[in-house]
């Protein structure tokens, strides 16, 4: 019952079972406001499993079902006279799965208490709770998936239930174009991840969806295919960037801060748009024998970066903010996942994913505690109605400067030595032969990167919470335990998980490092673990150049920060309107399809128009006779006393 | 000599009348006596059958179409009665919901002032006898 | 009876024409006058309906006495029967056109005592008392009740007006004009009797009269029979009498009946005669065809009425039992005879003893035999039904106090 396999399927299974029960709720009217409990016992008990079965991943792995050499089961198959293409269901937990499943049962179980207290009274209370449990059922499954395809139907899931999630508030027109928009925009690199995976599938013989069977044939199949497998490559990343929000496809993020804030904070920061991180991690011995295909996603991940860090750096909203700061840390972690190759992949891998870890906890920290402004604030969620309120929501300043100081990357916190271990990597890929001074080149750019994410982290917590108080109409400021507790739990982890996992014990380099796609990767190449001082000391002071301009331009009054906008108004407006990405898209993109569509419904209309004339005809003789039917119950009668003589009287009379 | 064809011919008459009577009045009641008319005429045309052949079961028909006829009294009269508790009228033109959607409800074209001349004489309804206030007695 | 004899008959042969004047009078007469009496917004003077209505009622009574080829004389049976059915029509007329849903319940029960009187004329008396009973003594006063609870300010807006008064009035007199056309098709026989009675006249006499007598010339020979105008006439009339037999016969084709022979001889001998030309020398065939047209019509013409028989043994209009069949002198040369032949049925005559004398008294057990014999089911289940009604009426009308305004 209790073996680690078993464990295993539970992890996916209760939060969907969590769901349903979410789902029974609803259906009785008592019960509704009780919605939250099985969502919450759901996600305890499901992050007690992964806990255990993480425990048991040692030098073998977990498996579900146990014995691999038997039958697997089956989720469906097609046969073909020459093919027969065979989905088998089967989840595997090594070490990357085993550090996923932690922070997204953890995380999600905290997120969920939280949510009690932030969606009280809402409508639809029990929709929220079962498309969360739904949300981690999905999210478990697509970490634990042992082959592509079901990783897909995992994928699918998130975004289902980001799309319902983002759209909670259905009857608010922005909420549903974006709930459209995110679902639109991740089709795209979901599409381009089928076909990587079917051609992928195809190479390897087209046998088995499996990753370690599609792994084992990596280097034949690059032998064999020297262009379509760095094509298969980018179309997995293409996926990859659709999920994770990154360049060009990053824009469905910042309007997904629409649904509610703990969705953002579990869906839209920890956990679902780190999904492409762990892709590419899981398919780290495909990418690193594509260097140009390293180069590639480096390039995106720094541009994404850079971008969003500008956008970040002016935006009043702080949920925007927060959401660009996001993309901008995982274009850090797609940075990080590119110098995998030119730098021992395991380092570059382990660097990622350690930020994509610490990340997950600093930001959904932030993200709470922007969600208990808010629930303070009457929903209100622009900077500049709101200012000093350190006092009246204590414990949510505290757990914000957590956050905030550790996305800064302020030494010694946990953000400090994930980001320290990317610009490492960076900085060693540059030392490379092949693509050596692109790599310089990033790591410029990430070094300016982290520079304005201290800026715009710690510009939104003075203007929050520092300055003179000021609240908006309607707001009366409270902090609930509910709301607290999780609150100070993750903001713990944001402070600490950095230092205890890494810096100085190496645990979790050591313990990812035995995954098995990554010793594939690394082909006996062993990365070395030392602390790069020079360049510690650099991040961490470009950490503290940007809070102190931050703290110079907005812990008192703005009037210097108002004077450098006026002075640089053209890049200020451009940072402030989100570089134009959106109109520029509309024009090229949304505008030519918009017109395909007007000509599809013109020719509609003509088709519909004319079958509508058809069935005129019937109408036009029916309101003839129509008349005839009166309701009149003598009419009737006269009508078939008439037929009655009209026959008869021929008959008799007339007939002869 | 009076045979078959002279009452057959007088039944199709009272027949014909019924029907004309049910096709045309527009009283509830008078509808059911035009019908009960008809059925007056069919019960002739029964019992000269049943005098022409010689044998009983055309009067044993009559018999059953009065049966037929008093069931069919007891039913319309209580639909009678809860229909008029509705629309406090016997106008059978009243009820035309059936007709089709959209089609105007027919009405006539312009209302008749009645004068009661003719009235019928009044019942008092009977029921529940009303309360009497009790009278106090002064003694 | 010759045809010169009666010229008001001539008048009402209904062989060639459907249509008329004993139909045509109290058809049109009577729509006229319903049409004219039917409640209606327009006020009419009552003068214009009365006299329509008169002449409908005064054309009803020609055709009853001129339109179905029955001579009714002046007997007590006659008088009665014109009351009864002249009280029923006018009460009938009166109740559709009465505005006033009372009286047209009043005059309804008129219709019901003359229909009762009619019964009694029919031998019924059962019927009678129990028509008087459930409708004039029931039904009726019941729906006197409710019209006087229901109607307290004299006749209403609706009872002034009627639904399509023309088209229904139209409807029911063609549908009217058709039943009686039908009656006179079914029972009006003079033309039959006329083609019988001239054949009987032709075969008794010594030789052919001369209106019927083919003047041969010479040159003549290689041509076709010429039949003189009278001659062809009765030729024609009595394929027309042939066919109007043919026309709605009881069981066509009964071989027990023998009607298929007696049409087959009739047709042979009107066909004989066709090609025959009409001459002193052959009289002896003459004779012989008349004889057969006189005999196949008039024997026909009994089936339809049903003076014949049917499957050994049966009643006839009086009650007699007869046997059809008689073996004759020799039992054995009747069982070698053909079927058709051995079941030649006899020619029946109403027995005078027993006219009428036993129907009245015995009428009431016969029927109550009758209903607990041959239709007990139908008697249970028709009381079943009464039941059924009962509770359906009560649950309809009772379930809910009327409550006060």
């Amino acid at each position: 019952m209790f073996e680690p396999s078993n464990l295993l399927l539970a992890v996916p299974a209760l939060p969907l079972l969590g769901a349903l029960l979410c789902v029974a709720f609803g259906s009785v009217k008592e019960l509704r406001k009780w919605a939250h409990v099985p969502a919450v016992l759901c996600a305890a008990l499901s992050c007690a499993a992964a806990l255990t079965v993480v425990s048991n991943i040692g030098e073998a792995d977990v498996h579900f079902p146990q014995d691999r050499t038997g039958e697997p089961i089956s989720w469906f198959s097609v046969a073909t006279a020459t093919t027969k293409l065979s989905a088998d269901f089967g989840l595997e937990a090594d070490q990357l799965s085993g550090i996923m499943l932690i922070g997204i049962t953890f995380i999600g179980t905290w997120i969920v208490v939280f949510s009690i207290g932030y969606m009280h009274g809402s409508p639809g209370y029990p929709r929220f709770f079962a498309a969360v449990s739904l949300f981690l059922a999905s999210m478990t499954l697509l970490v634990l998936a042992d082959n592509f395809l079901l990783m897909f139907a995992g994928w699918e899931g998130v975004g289902l239930c980001s799309y319902l999630l983002v759209g909670y508030w259905h009857d608010k027109p922005s909420a549903a174009a974006a709930a459209r928009k995110a679902f639109l925009v991740t089709r795209l690199g979901d599409v381009g991840l089928l076909l990587g995976s079917f051609l992928l599938w195809q190479m390897a013989g087209r046998n088995s969806f499996n990753y370690q069977f599609i792994f084992e044939k990596a280097a034949e199949m690059v032998n064999a295919h020297p262009y379509l497998f760095p094509a298969a490559c980018l179309l997995v990343f293409s996926g990859a960037v659709g999920k994770s929000a990154q360049f060009p496809l990053y824009v469905w993020l910042p309007d997904a801060m629409e649904g509610p804030t703990p969705v953002s904070a579990l869906i839209h920061a920890a956990t679902m748009v780190t999904a492409g991180v762990y892709l590419l991690a899981r398919c780290a011995a495909l990418f690193t024998l594509c260097p140009a295909v390293q180069a590639t996603v480096a390039v995106i991940g720094a541009f994404t970066a850079i971008l969003a860090a500008y956008i970040a750096l002016t935006q009043n909203d702080l949920k925007r903010v927060l959401a660009y700061s996001t993309v901008s840390q995982l274009g850090f972690m797609f940075l990080a996942l590119g110098c995998a190759g030119p730098v021992v992949p395991s380092f570059a891998v382990t660097a990622a994913v350690f930020h994509l870890f610490t990340h997950a906890f600093f930001k959904a920290v932030l993200f709470l505690s922007a969600g208990s402004v808010m629930h303070a604030m009457h929903d209100e969620i622009d900077m500049r109605l709101f200012s000093g309120l350190r006092k009246k929501l204590p414990v949510t300043h505290l757990a914000f400067l957590c956050g905030a100081a550790a996305l800064a990357g302020l030494p010694l916190l946990s953000g400090f030595w994930s980001k320290d271990m990317i610009l490492e990597s960076a900085l060693e890929a540059g030392e490379s032969k092949r693509f050596g001074t692109l790599y310089y080149l990033l790591f410029g750019v990430a070094i300016t990167t982290a520079a304005m994410t201290a800026f715009y982290t710690f510009r939104a917590y003075f203007r929050t919470f520092w300055g003179p108080l000021k609240m908006p109409e309607g707001a009366h400021p409270h902090e609930t335990w509910v709301m607290n507790i999780p609150l100070l739990v993750l903001a713990i982890g944001a402070l600490a998980v950095g230092i205890v996992a890494e810096p100085f014990t190496h645990w979790f380099s050591h313990f990812l490092g035995h995954a098995k796609t990554l010793v594939q990767a690394d082909a006996g190449r062993v990365a070395e673990h030392h602390l790069n001082w020079p360049l510690m000391i650099g991040s961490g002071a470009v950490a503290l150049l940007g809070i102190g301009v931050a703290w110079a331009m907005y812990a008192g009054n703005s009037q210097s920060a108002d004077n450098l906008a006026k002075n640089l108004k053209t890049p200020y407006y451009a940072s402030l309107n989100k570089l134009y990405v959106d109109e520029i898209y509309n024009v090229l993109i949304v505008q030519p399809f918009l017109m395909i569509a007007g000509f599809c419904k013109l020719c509609e209309a003509i088709v519909y128009d004319l079958v509508r004339l058809v069935a005129m005809v019937p109408r036009f003789l029916a309101d003839l006779i129509r008349p005839l039917q009166n309701g009149l119950v003598q009419f009737y009668a006269l009508s078939m006393a008439m037929g009655l003589a009209a026959i008869v009287g021929y008959l008799v009379l007339v007939a002869k | 000599m009076i045979t078959i064809s002279h009452y057959l011919a007088v039944g199709a008459v009272l027949f014909t009348l019924g029907l004309i009577g049910f096709l045309t009045r527009r009283n509830l009641i008078v509808m059911f006596l035009s019908a009960e008319m008809m059925l007056q005429g069919v019960a002739i045309n029964f019992v000269a059958f049943s005098r022409h052949h010689g044998n009983m079961h055309g009067q044993v028909f009559t018999l059953f179409i009065i049966a037929v006829a008093a069931c069919e009294a007891g039913i319309a009269l209580a639909l009678f009665l809860s229909l008029y508790r509705k629309k406090r009228t016997l106008d059978v033109s009243v009820w035309q919901d059936l007709r089709e959607a959209g089609i105007d409800e027919t009405t006539d074209a312009q209302p008749l002032t009645t004068t009661p001349e003719d009235a019928d004489p009044i019942l008092t309804k009977a029921g529940i006898a009303p309360k009497r206030p009790l009278e106090e007695t002064n003694v | 009876m010759r045809p010169s004899e009666a010229p008001l008959i001539l008048l009402a042969d209904t062989t060639d024409n459907a249509l008329n004047w004993t139909v045509l009078t109290p058809v049109v007469a009577g729509a006229l006058a319903i049409w004219y009496l039917l409640p209606s917004p327009q006020k009419r003077p009552l003068f214009g309906g009365a006299i329509a209505g008169v002449v409908a009622l005064a054309g009803l009574a020609g055709f009853l006495l001129q339109g179905l080829g029955q001579t009714v004389p002046a007997t007590v049976e006659a008088i009665l029967f014109f009351g009864f059915a002249g009280t029923a029509v006018l009460f009938a007329a009166l109740m559709i056109t009465n505005p006033n849903p009372g009286r047209s319940a009043l005059c309804f029960a008129m219709v019901v005592l003359s229909t009762c009187g009619l019964f009694l004329l029919l031998a019924a008396p059962f019927l009678m008392a129990a028509t008087i009973i459930i409708y004039a003594g029931a039904i009726i006063v019941t729906f006197l009740f409710v019209i006087m609870l229901s109607h307290q300010n004299g006749p209403s807006n609706a009872d002034l007006r009627s639904r399509e008064p023309v088209l229904a009035v139209g409807t029911g007199f063609v549908l009217l004009a058709t039943l009686l056309v039908g009656l006179q098709r079914v029972y009006d026989n003079r033309s039959v009797e006329s083609v019988i009675s001239e054949s009987i006249q032709l075969a008794a006499s010594e030789k052919v009269d001369s209106e019927y007598l083919t003047v041969r010339k010479d040159g003549d020979m290689g041509k076709p029979v010429e039949l003189t105008p009278r001659a062809k006439s009765f030729v024609s009339r009595s394929k027309a009498a042939l066919a109007r037999m043919k026309l709605a016969a009881p069981e066509p084709g009964d071989k027990a009946l023998g009607w298929d022979i007696r049409v087959r001889a009739a047709e042979n001998a009107i066909a004989d005669l066709e090609r025959t030309p009409f001459k002193d020398s052959d009289m002896d065939a003459i004779r012989d065809d008349t004889m057969t047209i006189a005999a196949s019509l008039t024997y026909l013409k009994r089936i339809r009425e049903g003076g014949i028989p049917h499957e050994g043994v049966t009643l006839s209009p009086y009650g007699q039992v007869r046997q059809i069949t008689k073996p004759g002198d020799n039992p054995e040369s009747f069982a070698e005879q053909p079927p058709e032949a051995r079941s030649t049925p006899v020619l029946l005559e109403p027995d005078p003893d027993l006219k009428m004398k036993k129907m009245p008294s015995a009428n009431i057990a016969a029927l109550g035999r009758v209903l607990f014999t041959d239709h007990l089911l139908a008697v249970e289940l028709a009381g079943t039904l009464l039941l059924v009604a009962t509770v359906g009426a009560i649950v309809i009308a009772g379930g809910r106090r009327e409550h006060p305004r």
